[in-house]
């Protein structure tokens, strides 16, 4: 099934590695564009309309969160899918509080982002994938 | 009126004791009234063919012998019998004087042989005789009071031996002075009879007489006073004249020094000839000369009785010493100003330590100052390096997350994506520690990043940040918490929202190492306009001796955590409170909601 998908994150490294990634596990998927900071993610979203957007929440201008409150202010009709570093469980509500429809740690891209995209796609929405064992350790 | 009086106390033939040799000391006012007595005294003797001794001044002897032939006596035929002599006084006393003072065998051989001549006629009859002496007169008006009564004792002593009847007069004039009033004394004390001087005489009625001496007890008694007045008077002087530590002296009503002391001296350096008659504003430096000050000073204590001063002042070698003077007014009775005592005390060594001391309480505020200064600059350092520490930390914390922990990030989504497709078993497994590696490597970066500088405090603010780091912190410490945020808490400028989650980070150290409590709940709120984090624990309180070393000035608060946060506070124009029980302790750091430049 054909989809378009935009990809927003400030590091050249991981758009690569997202793009890769998709291509490899969906060929059919089109990566429409990149973005590097939060202006150009909102500027190429409601210039190339994709279906969902990979948009990290760490950008300079605007940051993620930003992006995707003004999507759904502005009913662009893209699903948002946020992309971290930042591992919280309360992130998860900060999320769905800024309209966004799902959430994806980097660090385990490569198992649940295209399970992530798949479910957004189908107009459903992911936020289950955070494990606490990633936590600091070190002692306060 | 004379020759009655004179008859009943004087006269040789008629004195009662006249067997026993009196010895009479007749006191007069007036040469005639002498003349007069006398003439009775010798006159009443020759009559009675008795003999005659008269040693007088050439004046009384001329009178004597006038008056004697006026009462139809022949003294010179008398003499030619032998039987009255007449010396010259001051010629006689020459005989038996020797360096000023009586030579009393010398007297003894004169008199004696003298009297030897005068009391036995030709034909060894001896006869009564009268001595009239004058020498202890001019001994007395001498000033040779003590040479007087040793003749008067010499006498009394031949009296002893040679039944004659002595008389002396002195005139009152030589009693004068309260000086004379113990030897006179004495000289009665030398004589059987006292004669009193015409005027007591003159008194013809007991009344009269009984009031004169009435008078005269008194006037005794104002003498003896003033005697003993004179006595604590000369006491007083020589205390006055001995003191050695204060100069106190006299200023006529003009200023001119009248009197000088010991003390005086020592102080000034003038010796008392030098000084007396100078004005005492040669006791002032020049400058205080020219403008009047001495002069002004005698207008401020005549004026208002004393005036007390403390300057400098000159001795007499040029140096100068730092004085303490005290200018009394001395009026009379009446008020007329009399002069001025002066009392002028070296304090120079008082005001000496007095500088030294001035000057070291300047330099130890002085010192104090700089303490102080350093304290401030140590305290405006100390929040540089904490805003650069914090800085420091944003920035490596920030490049651990954004560039280590992405490339870590790629490198495991690459790692599994190879994992996915690899075919040999050998691959897999050497895949599948890759993996486990990046990820234990992704997880360290985070940990650092994240308590070095919390990204998502940057990006989602203290609301969303303080949950997050609570997860962690209760994972770690076992202490269960609380958040409770207030809904308008919204953003607050980088660096506030930065030093309340420092704080927040501090508290909650403090609570999970020194509390002892189980359970924390932190707050953000609004309170009186200010950004407010609460963080509450039900530990034991913060000990009481720590709380007192710090009071309320955190500065000087012996933990540095408390300090730090405090002073972050300060920084921001917020407030820092510590309340701390037995029931818990809560800290409340608050900045301000409006964006404020730091400092």
């Amino acid at each position: 099934m054909h989809a378009k998908i935009l990809i927003a994150d400030d590091h050249e490294i991981v758009r690569e590695g997202i793009g890769k990634l998709l291509a490899r596990m969906r060929p059919e998927w089109e990566i429409c564009g990149q973005a590097s900071d939060g202006d150009q993610a909102l500027e190429s979203i409601q210039a190339l309309k994709p279906d969902v957007v990979v948009l990290d929440i760490t950008m300079p201008k605007m940051s993620g969160l930003e992006v995707a409150t003004q999507v759904a202010a502005l009913k662009l009709g893209c699903r948002v899918l946020m992309f971290t570093m930042h591992e919280s469980d309360r992130l998860a509500n900060d999320v769905r509080e800024v309209g966004a429809q799902g959430f994806v740690l980097k660090s385990q891209a490569a198992r649940d982002l295209v399970r992530a995209i798949d479910c957004l796609l189908a107009g459903g929405t992911f936020f289950g994938s955070v494990q606490s064992p990633m936590k600091p350790t070190v002692v306060a | 009126m004379h020759g009655s009086a004179v008859q009943s106390v004087i006269s040789p033939t008629a004195h009662p004791v006249y067997a026993q040799a009196p010895h009479i000391v007749q006191l007069y006012d007036d040469d005639t009234f002498l003349v007069e007595v006398l003439s009775q005294f010798v006159g009443d003797i020759l009559a009675a063919n008795g003999a005659a001794l008269v040693i007088a001044t050439p004046a009384h002897r001329k009178q004597l012998d006038t008056k004697l032939s006026a009462r139809g006596l022949d003294p010179v035929n008398a003499a030619l019998q032998g039987r009255y002599l007449m010396l010259d006084a001051d010629e006689t006393l020459g005989r038996f004087m020797g360096d000023g003072a009586v030579d009393e065998t010398r007297f003894n051989d004169i008199i004696e042989r003298i009297l030897g001549k005068i009391c036995c006629t030709a034909n060894g009859e001896e006869l009564p005789v009268a001595v009239f002496g004058e020498m202890v007169a001019l001994l007395w008006a001498e000033g040779k009071m003590e040479e007087a009564l040793h003749v008067e004792q010499l006498w009394n002593h031949l009296g002893k031996t040679h039944p004659f009847s002595l008389l002396c007069a002195y005139p009152i004039s030589g009693f004068s002075s309260e000086t004379h009033i113990e030897p006179f004394l004495k000289l009665c004390r030398e004589h059987s009879d006292v004669a009193p001087s015409e005027h007591y005489l003159v008194l013809n009625s007991d009344d009269a007489r009984l009031r004169a001496v009435a008078q005269l007890e008194q006037r005794a008694q104002v003498l003896e006073r003033n005697m003993v007045s004179r006595q604590s008077d000369e006491q007083f002087r020589l205390l006055v004249d001995t003191v050695q530590d204060y100069a106190i002296f006299m200023l006529d009503p003009e200023g001119k020094i009248s009197s000088w002391n010991v003390g005086a001296g020592r102080i000034h350096g003038y010796k008392s000839e030098e000084i007396l008659g100078k004005h005492f504003s040669c006791f002032y430096p020049q400058e205080d000369v020219e403008r009047g000050k001495p002069q002004k000073q005698l207008a401020q204590a005549s004026q208002e009785g004393r005036v007390e001063d403390e300057g400098w002042r000159v001795r007499r070698d040029g140096s100068w010493f730092w004085a303490n003077v005290v200018i009394t007014a001395i009026r009379d009775s009446s008020g007329k100003l009399l002069g001025f005592a002066k009392i002028t005390r070296d304090v120079t060594e008082r005001m000496r330590a007095q500088q030294a001391l001035h000057k070291e309480i300047a330099e130890r505020r002085e010192t104090q100052r700089q303490l102080h200064n350093s304290e401030r600059s140590l305290r405006q350092l100390s929040l540089h390096l904490l805003r650069t520490q914090d800085e420091e930390r944003r920035h490596i914390g920030r490049d651990l997350h954004d560039t280590l922990g992405q490339s870590l990030a790629v490198l495991k989504m690459k790692l599994e994506s190879l994992a996915f497709g690899a075919q040999q078993d050998e691959a897999i497994g050497d895949l599948a520690d890759c993996i486990r590696l990046t990820e234990d490597s992704i997880k360290e970066v985070r940990t650092v990043s994240y308590l070095l500088y919390p990204p998502m405090l940057e990006e989602m603010g203290l609301k969303s940040a303080i949950p997050w780091y609570l997860d962690g912190f209760s994972t770690r410490s076992g202490i269960e918490t609380k958040f409770e945020g207030h809904p308008e808490f919204g953003r607050l400028p980088r660096e506030s929202e930065l030093a309340l989650f420092r704080v927040l980070q501090e508290s909650l150290t403090n609570v999970h190492r020194h509390s002892g409590s189980r359970t924390a709940c932190i707050r953000l709120l609004i309170k009186d306009g200010m950004g407010t984090l609460e963080i509450e624990d039900k530990g034991k309180g913060i000990p009481k001796e720590i709380l007192e070393q710090s009071g309320q000035d955190w500065t000087a608060a012996p933990r540095v955590g408390l300090r730090g946060m405090n002073e972050r506070m300060q920084q921001l124009g917020g407030k820092f409170e510590l309340i701390s029980e037995k029931l818990g302790t809560t800290v409340r750091a608050m900045v301000p909601v409006q964006s404020r430049s730091a400092k």
